[in-house]
């Protein structure tokens, strides 16, 4: 119990809009245990976005959570107030955004920014920015003291994402949320940034929910994945078995789309073909059975439940339970 | 025979007026964005321009097509030059050549119909006796979309579907060439895998010649005959696209290719392949510009731009030091 950072039940969370509510998330349940790099890999508009704010409590006025718990270390954060909210964030969950260029005050230099971060802290200014320079120092910025009066654009792509990485761990957080932190940089940059969050995992012991759509990073550094589908997980399970033994036909489908993943040369690359379902009105039974290849009768009116299908390994998919009875 | 022919293209930026360089002490008012690039794309082939963000690739487009003046250099297509009469090319040229921008969905106005977009070229070239409509439904038909998409607006299309507009746009006109600006960037795997067949469909039905860059080389992969590596605006290596990932000559070349993630968490890396970023290009370092960050970098590389030299295996390298052996 208590070495779970982070267990999501059942969650369900709508936003308001003319006509039908969207339903951006449907019973979404998954875990993160201490120390662990989770990763969250689904296309665009599968939610995975909303998750993570909706774990920071950041979403959208028209947000309405319908059902569900977030435990954060054995506390539900959907029953905190608002000020008890804002004593975790950044603090004890933390976050880094995809854009360090907009997640970044253009205005402000670093210095000011990373102490407008320690508010809280009642040291001295000097202890602070001692704390700052430390933590530039600890994502591999050089002359971290001098860098602390730079403004954010006068560093480089990669630079801004270590300096907002930073910012993220200078509180020391049990749970940092990387939302596609990778996906505006370039693949030498990438690497490295993957290459310093495993090693302050590593060194700190926190624990990280990696939010991607790219399988390649996921594969990576992540120990666990969640696969999200228009809202719904549909599969998780420890990296190995998702990418080895990938039981649901969707994420099989999203491995084999992968080129990299393709060894030979082809000039015909594999697809899903159909677009996501209208989430206004999601159909009646599995989320998937309009783009599924292998859909059968059933799939079209009831809808699946989680199978096990190996020791922490589910996916949810009718084709499980007919092959297990 | 080659339909684009491209020799010692140099596009140089000015970043500040002489007043400005004077006052502040700049000592270079100019940015080289790319230097001294040759190659050649033969009829009915794919050539894959890939480089870090800032080595040039967009801008060598952009020079190609007209968009960007270019301070020397020749660019001939299909036995001609362009730009014989000045910086401006020949309206044929427009015809002939097409370009897909990067972003499809800010690329197409918000406030015009899909049918609107899509024979918007022909309005331009003052093609009026055209039946827009039928060519609208010719152009949809090519792209996979059905006819009924005409009256859409980009709003209501998906990414795929913006892309696949943008596509039809370039193809418009009958073209010769398309230069295609990341056609994928932004694309769930899903999905990208459709506007790349899609391309290569058309290719293979029209006889298209295709420029593509990108930064995805798991992509190129698939899709090229011959890939050039771009950085810091100079070709640094070019070869038909199979040898260069399964022996790369120039040490960029190699690092870059180890640094895509694999999707294989079996297969971890320990550590990243290639440290440090791209210099600014206002600061060139002297001699090889890869020489801060290349692994094999001697105090010749520190002092001298290497020239170009051509492999064993054909590919054209600019190194002192190449991976593979030249033949000279």
């Amino acid at each position: 119990m208590t070495d779970l950072v982070l267990d999501i039940r059942n969650l369900s969370l709508n936003f308001a809009s003319r006509g039908a509510p969207v339903q951006a998330l449907r019973n979404v349940s998954f875990t993160v245990p201490h120390g662990e790099i989770v990763g969250i890999v689904g296309e665009s508009g599968s939610g995975k976005s909303t998750l993570s704010l909706a774990v920071m409590q950041l979403l959208a006025d028209n947000a309405r959570i319908i059902e569900g718990q977030m435990l954060f270390g054995g506390q539900d954060l959907l029953k905190l107030s608002e000020a008890a909210m804002r004593d975790l964030r950044g603090s004890r969950i933390a976050m880094v955004f995809q854009d360090p260029m907009t997640s970044l005050n253009p205005v402000r230099s670093i210095g000011q920014q990373m102490l407008d971060i320690q508010h809280r802290d009642r040291s001295a200014i000097e202890v602070k920015r001692r704390k700052a320079s430390d933590a530039l120092t600890r994502v591999g910025i050089p002359d971290a003291v001098q860098q602390l009066d730079c403004y954010p654009f006068q560093f480089s792509g990669g630079m801004r994402q270590r300096i907002a990485i930073a910012m993220g761990l200078m509180q020391r957080p049990e749970l940092l949320i990387a939302d596609e932190v990778t996906t505006a940089l370039d693949v030498t940059l990438e690497a490295q940034i993957l290459h310093l969050l495993r090693e302050i995992r590593d060194e700190i012991g926190c624990s990280i929910m990696f939010i991607s759509h790219n399988l390649g990073a996921v594969a990576e550094i992540c120990d666990r994945v969640v696969v999200l589908y228009a809202g719904e997980v549909v599969e998780q399970g420890p990296i190995g078995d998702i990418f080895e033994r990938p039981q649901h036909p969707y994420t099989r489908a999203l491995i084999a789309c992968d080129p990299a993943r393709i060894r030979d040369a082809t000039r015909e690359l594999p697809v899903i073909a159909g677009d996501v379902p209208n989430l206004r009105t999601p159909p009646p039974g599995c989320i998937f059975a309009l783009r599924c290849a292998q859909v059968f009768d059933r799939c079209l009116t009831a809808r699946p439940t989680d199978m096990m299908c190996g020791p922490d390994h589910a996916a949810r998919c009718h084709l499980l339970a007919q092959a297990s009875r | 025979m080659s339909l684009l022919s491209v020799k010692s293209l140099h596009v140089r930026y000015t970043i500040a007026s002489q007043f400005k360089a004077a006052i502040a002490g700049l000592s270079n008012r100019y940015v080289d964005a790319v230097i001294d690039v040759s190659f050649d794309i033969p009829a009915g082939k794919t050539l894959a321009i890939v480089g870090e963000s800032g080595s040039g690739k967009s801008t060598l487009a952009r020079a190609i097509v007209g968009l960007t003046p270019f301070a020397s250099g020749s660019v001939t297509f299909d036995g001609h030059n362009p730009f014989a009469n000045g910086i401006h090319p020949v309206k044929a040229y427009h015809r002939d050549v097409a370009m897909m921008f990067q972003d499809p969905v800010s690329s197409l106005s918000p406030r015009r119909t899909v049918k609107s977009l899509i024979t918007e070229p022909f309005v331009i070239h003052g093609l009026k006796d055209k039946d827009l409509d039928a060519e609208a439904r010719r152009l949809l038909g090519l792209i996979g979309l059905p006819p009924d998409f005409a009256s859409r607006y980009p709003h209501q299309l998906s990414g795929g579907q913006a892309r696949r507009v943008g596509v039809a746009r370039a193809i418009a006109l009958n073209p010769k060439l398309i230069i295609a600006d990341e056609p994928t960037a932004g694309l769930d795997v899903s999905v990208q895998g459709e506007v790349l067949n899609l391309l290569g469909k058309l290719q293979a039905e029209l006889g298209l010649t295709y420029m593509i860059i990108t930064h995805n080389l798991a992509v190129v992969r698939h899709v090229s005959d011959r890939t050039a590596i771009m950085y810091m605006g100079r070709i640094v290596e070019e070869g038909p696209t199979a040898g260069i990932f399964a022996k790369p000559s120039h040490p960029y070349t190699a690092a870059l290719i180890a640094a895509q993630p694999n999707p294989d968490p079996a297969r971890r890396r320990n550590g990243p392949v290639l440290t440090g970023e791209v210099t600014s290009l206002r600061h060139r370092p002297a001699g090889c510009e890869f020489h801060p960050r290349c692994v094999h970098a001697s105090d010749l590389c520190r002092a001298e731009v290497p020239s170009v030299s051509l492999t064993e295996d054909n590919h054209t390298v600019r190194c002192h030091h190449p991976l593979v052996a030249t033949g000279s």
